[in-house]
C-alpha cells in the first residue's frame, strides 16, 4: 500500500511540474529547459527552512515560491531577450549553473544532498502518514490544474497563444510581448517550486540528481507526450510515464538494467512524438512544434 | 610564472578537445541548421566501438580507429536519414529536430550503458606514455597528437569551406536549403556527406581523447557535447573555424581560471560565459556579422 501511495505522490508532483512547463511550452511557445532547476530551488528552500527555522507547510510553500520567483526572474530577464533555440540554450545554461550551485555549495550539502528533514506541520498537525502527504500533493496538483485552466481560458490565455503564433502581431496591437512572457514564466515558477516543497516533505530528504538537466528534459518529454497546449494531456503523460517503468518489476527485465531500460524508453518516446505525433497523446495543436 | 605557463598548456590541450568536438558539431550545424546534441552520443558509442576492437578483440590501434570512425559515420548519417531528413521534408523546423536529438542522445547513452555496463573501462593501447618537457612545462605524446590533429583539421576545414566548391555549396545550402535546391544542388546528399564527415571526425576525436584520459564511460558524451555547444556559440555560429576558436578560448579560460577559482566551478563558469556571449555578442567572438538570434 505504501508503494502505491508513493507512486501516487510522484504522479501528482510530476503532473504539477508538467502543467507548469506546458504553460510555457504549449501555450506560449517558450521551450525552457530550466524547469528542474526551479523545482530544485523550491526543494532546497523548503529543506533549508525546515532544517533551520520552521517546517510549517504553508510558510514553506510561500518561501519556496518567493525564492523560486526570484530565481526565475534571474533566468527569464536575460533569456527572454533571445528566441527559439537561443532561448532554449540560455535556459540550459542557467540549468547547468544552478545545478552546479546545488552540487558545490556548502549550505546545499553538496553531492550527498540534505537529509533528516522533519515532517511538515499544517495548522499544528504533523503530517506524517504517506496518505496525508499524497493528499497534500494532490491538492497542489489540483490547484495548479485549476489555475492553469483559469489562466488559459481567460483573455490572458488568448494573449499567450497569440504570442506563440505571431509575436509581431501582438506587438503591433500595443501589447508587450516581453511582459507577457515574463508573467507566465514567473507564474510557472510558482508551481514548479511548490512541487519542490512536496518532493522534500514526501521523501524527508533531497538528492541533487533529481534537479539535473536530464530531469528538465524528462519534464519536456512529459509535456510533448501529453500534448503541447493540453492540460489533461500533461496529467495523462505524467501518470503513464511514471507507471510504465513500474511495470518492469513484473516483466523479465533484470533489476540491474531496469533504470537504463527506463531511460531508453523515455528517449524513444521523445523521438517518436517529435517525429510522428507532435500534437502528443491528446493535444490539439500540431503547430506548436513546427 | 611557470605554473601559469603549465596552465596555459593544459588550456591548449583542453581547448583542442573542445575544438575537435565543436568542429564536427559546427560542420553538421552549418549544413543542416540542427543543433545535433546526439553528436555526444555518437562520440560515446564510437569510443566504445574502438574499445571493443582494441581491448576486447585485440585487433590493434589502426583497426580500433577505423572501427570508431565507421561506427560514428554510420550512426551519424542514419540519424540524419531516419530522423532529421523526414522532419525537414515534413516542414518541421530544425528547432524540433533539436528536441528530438536530446531523445536520441538519451537512447544512445543508456543503450551503451546496457551493453558495456555503467562503470568506466580502461582504454589503453599498452606501452609507455612519452612525456615531453619544455623547460618547466610537461606534456605527453597523446596530448601533442590531439593539439596537432585539431590544428590540421581546423585549417583543412576552413580551407574546405572557404575555397572549395563542395564546402561553399554546403554553406550555401545551410543558409537557404530551398534556394540551393532550386539552383540544382543535391541538398540531401550534401547534408548526408556533412553528417558522414562530421560524425567520422567525432569518431577520431573520441579515440584520441579516450586514449589521452585513459578511461571511457557511457556518460562521456554528455558533458562534452555541452562544452562543444558553448564553444560553438562563443566562437560564432555557422563557421567551423570560429567554433574551433571558441573551443580554444573556452579551454584556456577554464584552465587559467583554475589559478583563482576551484575546478568544481568550471561548468558553471563555462555556461556563465555562454550566457554573457549570447546576450552581448550573439554573433560570437569570431563570427560573421549576421543576427545569430534570429536564424
Amino acid at each position: 500500500m505504501e508503494y502505491f501511495i508513493y507512486i501516487g505522490t510522484l504522479i501528482a508532483i510530476y503532473a504539477t511540474l508538467t502543467i507548469s512547463l506546458n504553460l510555457l511550452v504549449g501555450y506560449t511557445g517558450l521551450i525552457s529547459i530550466a524547469q528542474a532547476a526551479i523545482y530544485g530551488v523550491g526543494a532546497y528552500t523548503t529543506a533549508l527552512l525546515a532544517l533551520n527555522f520552521t517546517n510549517d507547510l504553508l510558510i514553506s510553500f510561500v518561501c519556496a515560491a518567493v525564492v523560486g520567483v526570484f530565481v526565475s526572474l534571474i533566468i527569464a530577464l536575460p533569456s527572454l531577450r533571445l528566441t527559439n533555440e537561443y532561448f532554449l540554450i540560455a535556459t540550459m545554461g542557467f540549468q547547468a549553473i544552478i545545478f552546479s550551485l546545488f552540487m558545490n555549495l556548502e549550505i546545499t550539502g553538496g553531492a550527498s544532498g540534505l537529509y533528516g528533514i522533519p515532517h511538515p506541520t499544517l495548522f499544528g498537525h504533523t503530517i506524517r502518514a504517506g496518505w496525508e502527504k499524497l493528499l497534500v500533493a494532490l491538492a497542489l496538483a489540483v490547484i495548479c490544474y485549476a489555475s492553469a485552466l483559469r489562466i488559459t481560458n481567460a483573455p490572458f490565455g488568448r494573449l499567450l497563444r497569440a504570442v506563440r503564433e505571431d509575436q509581431t502581431a501582438v506587438a503591433s496591437l500595443g501589447k508587450s510581448v516581453f511582459r507577457v512572457k515574463l508573467a507566465i514564466f514567473v507564474f510557472s515558477a510558482v508551481f514548479a517550486s511548490a512541487a519542490g516543497t512536496i518532493y522534500v516533505y514526501s521523501l524527508t530528504a533531497l538528492d541533487p540528481v533529481a534537479f539535473h538537466l536530464d530531469e528538465s528534459i524528462f519534464i519536456i518529454t512529459l509535456v510533448i507526450v501529453g500534448g503541447t497546449g493540453s492540460l489533461n494531456g500533461s496529467i495523462l503523460a505524467a501518470a503513464l510515464l511514471i507507471l510504465l517503468p513500474e511495470t518492469f518489476k513484473f516483466m523479465a527485465i533484470p533489476e540491474a538494467i531496469a533504470p537504463e531500460v527506463r531511460q531508453v524508453l523515455y528517449g524513444a518516446l521523445l523521438v517518436f512524438f517529435t517525429r510522428f505525433r507532435r500534437q502528443g497523446l491528446i493535444g490539439e495543436y500540431r503547430d506548436v512544434l513546427k | 610564472m611557470s605554473v601559469l605557463a603549465q596552465f596555459a598548456v593544459n588550456g591548449i590541450v583542453t581547448g583542442s578537445v573542445y575544438a575537435l568536438i565543436a568542429l564536427g558539431f559546427a560542420l553538421i550545424f552549418t549544413a543542416s541548421r540542427v543543433f545535433h546534441f546526439a553528436h555526444g552520443g555518437v562520440y560515446t558509442l564510437s569510443a566504445f566501438a574502438g574499445y571493443t576492437v582494441l581491448v576486447t578483440l585485440e585487433l590493434g590501434i589502426v583497426a580500433a580507429f577505423l572501427a570508431a570512425i565507421v561506427t560514428a559515420a554510420l550512426i551519424g548519417v542514419l540519424i540524419n536519414m531516419l530522423l532529421y531528413e523526414p522532419m525537414k521534408a515534413g516542414g518541421v523546423s530544425p528547432f524540433v529536430a533539436l528536441i528530438s536529438s536530446f531523445g536520441v542522445l538519451i537512447i544512445i547513452t543508456h543503450m551503451t550503458a546496457m551493453v558495456w555496463g555503467s562503470n568506466p573501462v580502461v582504454l589503453s593501447r599498452g606501452g609507455k606514455t612519452t612525456v615531453y618537457r619544455f623547460g618547466a612545462i610537461y606534456t605527453t605524446d597523446a596530448q601533442m597528437l590531439i593539439i596537432g590533429f585539431t590544428v590540421i583539421l581546423a585549417v583543412a576545414l576552413w580551407i574546405f569551406f572557404r575555397h572549395m566548391r563542395l564546402g561553399i555549396a554546403i554553406r550555401a545550402m545551410g543558409n537557404d536549403s530551398e534556394l540551393a535546391e532550386v539552383v540544382g544542388m543535391p541538398a540531401k546528399r550534401l547534408r548526408n556527406i556533412s553528417f558522414i564527415v562530421g560524425s567520422g571526425l567525432v569518431g577520431i576525436s573520441a579515440m584520441l581523447i579516450g586514449l589521452n584520459v585513459g578511461i571511457i564511460d557511457f556518460n562521456m558524451g554528455n558533458e562534452i557535447i555541452l562544452m562543444a555547444t558553448v564553444a560553438m556559440i562563443i566562437g560564432g555560429l555557422g563557421n567551423v573555424g570560429a567554433a574551433a576558436g571558441g573551443g580554444f578560448v573556452l579551454g584556456m579560460i577554464q584552465n587559467i581560471a583554475i589559478w583563482k577559482i576551484e575546478s568544481k566551478w568550471q561548468m558553471a563558469l563555462s555556461f556563465a560565459i555562454l550566457i554573457i556571449v549570447l546576450l552581448f555578442k550573439p554573433n560570437g567572438l569570431f563570427g560573421e556579422k549576421r543576427p545569430a538570434t534570429g536564424l
